[in-house]
């Protein structure tokens, strides 16, 4: 079973973070542990993040999807201490939720978090700036590959060899024509064998 | 003197005296390449220091080492531009208002550089590009790890803020508002770091590593923004410096396409690099780097010293200068290459844990 740990100040079921939450587990045989980081620690305080808490229970239980809750202060050890006993987890989100300064001198912040755990750490934001980012794929195009490719090999095999001899007639004879042929050469080359080697991030499956 | 302005005269075959005498030294080219095309991706900058030093350790003259990296530059650039585009780092307008200056730096590089090589060679010429290269690149990376140190101490801090206080303080009018950085920025301080990374790219090869710190540091423009837009001046600027160097007759496109043989494989794992791995890591390295690089250039000064008749050298002193200048220079190159590949593919794998629970993208 996997786990998410969703943190969160407010809890509504509309914002971002929840709905990712919600649409990951769903049917995924995962669970979610979720935070409700309070402002402070007053009674009243508590008692409405309980209430919230459990009209979000509510709403994952309707979903079928397993949930458990926890109101936890500002306070950075207690914070550390629950976050730890949560762990492992599949991942770690953080919704609606500031750290106070408090919490980011005692070292809990968003950086410090992604260091020391070594699951997935996020916010709802970063998620939801990448889908709207979001390209579609555009694949491997490889009528267009083979084209440059065979453009590579001409500079490499056929061009390059002939550079000593071209160096003397054009391009190292100091005039604004070998200037302007080595910019040319250059344009045209970094173009076709960039082209070509532009596939090897696909093929190592870092881009899609 | 004789021995010097034959050197001189024989800009046409030194590149292939250097190649038949030893045919392996193409290959420590390509690999010059791909280090410099990694790192270049990686952190907006850095191919040319690498690649500089490098060469003239395989033999190249300085001047021709960095003709040769100011011509790559060029297309390097307009590849991984277009990569960086792709993801949005690209201020272009911020681009074009440094270039405006930049390209009389370059200018002035040229001349200087063209200067030393007619009047004092091969040796005269290294020794020159070696010197501004030490002098400006252990200031620069001095700063860039004190401020990495700091980051890594107080996870979550930025980078430094002293510059761009101290930067604020000359707001000299008319302001600038760049909309993809989100800075406003003097157009006379934009200006006049235009014309000094200019004249570092025309000098030593090296224009990011002026450009890019500024952009952070006096512009307080982000690190992704800053390396994506470092690239795309860079295509203007490697254009215009291929050409005036291609005045002078210093390029030698041979060694430029073996440089691109390497650089243009090495450059797309780069850039995919700043989109996975933590920002902390990639000014780290960069910093770390460059203090290594400026190491190696200093154990190589002896050697041109000597061949300048300035200094006097035992034999085996000399060699052990050459050899621990190649160890610190290649070592570091290959160690911060494996370290960015390595950052790449974990944090890719990483990702692709959270992809399994549903969540594509926006994991870091």
């Amino acid at each position: 079973m996997k786990k998410i740990i969703l943190i969160d100040g407010k809890w509504d079921m509309n914002s971002p973070a929840l709905q990712y939450t919600l649409k990951a587990s769903k049917g995924t045989d995962t669970e979610i542990a979720g935070i409700f980081l309070a402002a402070d620690s007053s009674k009243e305080t508590i008692e409405n993040a309980r209430n919230v808490l459990k009209a979000a229970r509510q709403a994952f239980d309707s979903e079928g999807v397993g949930f458990s809750s926890y109101v936890v202060a500002q306070d950075p050890e207690t914070f550390m201490k629950k976050l730890n006993d949560l762990m492992p987890a599949s991942l770690v989100l953080i919704g609606d939720a500031k750290f106070t300064d408090e919490m980011k001198k005692g070292g809990v912040s968003i950086e410090a978090l992604k260091e020391k755990f070594t699951c997935p750490v996020t916010t709802a934001e970063a998620i939801a700036a990448a889908h709207k980012e979001k390209k579609p794929a555009k694949g491997i195009n490889w009528g267009k590959f083979i084209i440059y490719a065979i453009g590579s090999a001409l500079m490499y095999g056929v061009f390059f060899p002939e550079i000593d001899m071209l160096n003397k007639k054009i391009f190292m004879t100091g005039t604004v024509l070998g200037g302007l042929a080595i910019m040319a050469v250059v344009a045209v080359h970094a173009w076709t064998w960039g082209n070509t080697t532009n596939i090897l991030p696909k093929l190592f499956k870092l881009e899609k | 003197m004789q021995d010097i302005a034959a050197q001189a005269i024989d800009k046409i075959n030194v590149v292939s005296q250097i190649f038949d005498a030893n045919p392996w030294t193409m290959i420590g080219v390509i690999l010059l390449g791909f280090m410099g095309g990694t790192l270049s991706g990686f952190i907006g900058s850095g191919g040319a220091f690498l690649m500089t030093p490098g060469m003239m350790n395989l033999g190249v003259p300085g001047v021709m080492a960095v003709s040769a990296n100011i011509t790559h530059k060029f297309g390097k650039a307009m590849m991984g531009s277009k990569k960086h585009g792709e993801f949005g780092h690209v201020d272009k307008k911020l681009g074009i208002y440094l270039l405006a200056t930049a390209a009389i730096g370059i200018r002035a590089a040229v001349v200087v550089n063209g200067f030393f090589f007619e009047k004092l060679g091969k040796a005269g010429s290294s020794l020159y590009v070696s010197a501004f290269f030490v002098l400006t690149l252990s200031i620069i990376g001095y700063s860039l790890l004190k401020d990495a140190m700091r980051s890594s101490r107080e996870p979550g801090a930025g980078p430094s803020d002293k510059l761009l206080n101290l930067s604020r303080k000359f707001q000299f009018k008319p302001l600038i508002h760049f909309k993809v950085a989100n800075v406003d920025v003097s157009l006379v301080v934009l200006l006049v770091i235009g014309f000094f990374v200019g004249f570092m790219a025309g000098t030593i090869g090296v224009g990011g590593f002026i450009g890019v710190p500024a952009m952070i540091y006096v512009f307080g423009v982000p690190t992704v923004v800053a390396a994506g837009t470092e690239l795309f001046l860079a295509m203007f600027m490697g254009a215009w410096g291929a050409f005036n160097y291609g005045l002078q007759g210093y390029v030698d496109l041979r060694l430029v396409l073996l440089l691109y043989g390497g650089s243009l494989v090495g450059i797309y794992f780069g850039a995919i690099g700043t989109h996975l791995v933590k920002e902390l890591y990639i000014r780290m390295v960069t910093a770390i780097l460059i203090l290594l690089c400026v190491v190696s250039r200093v154990l190589a000064i002896p050697e041109y010293l000597l061949q300048l008749e300035i200094i006097e050298l035992n034999e085996g002193s000399a060699v052990m200068f050459e050899i621990g200048s190649k160890v610190f220079l290649f070592g570091s190159g290959i160690v911060a290459t494996f370290l960015i590949l390595f950052w790449t593919f974990k944090a890719k794998a990483k990702e692709k844990a959270g992809e399994r629970l549903g969540f594509s993208h926006g994991l870091e």
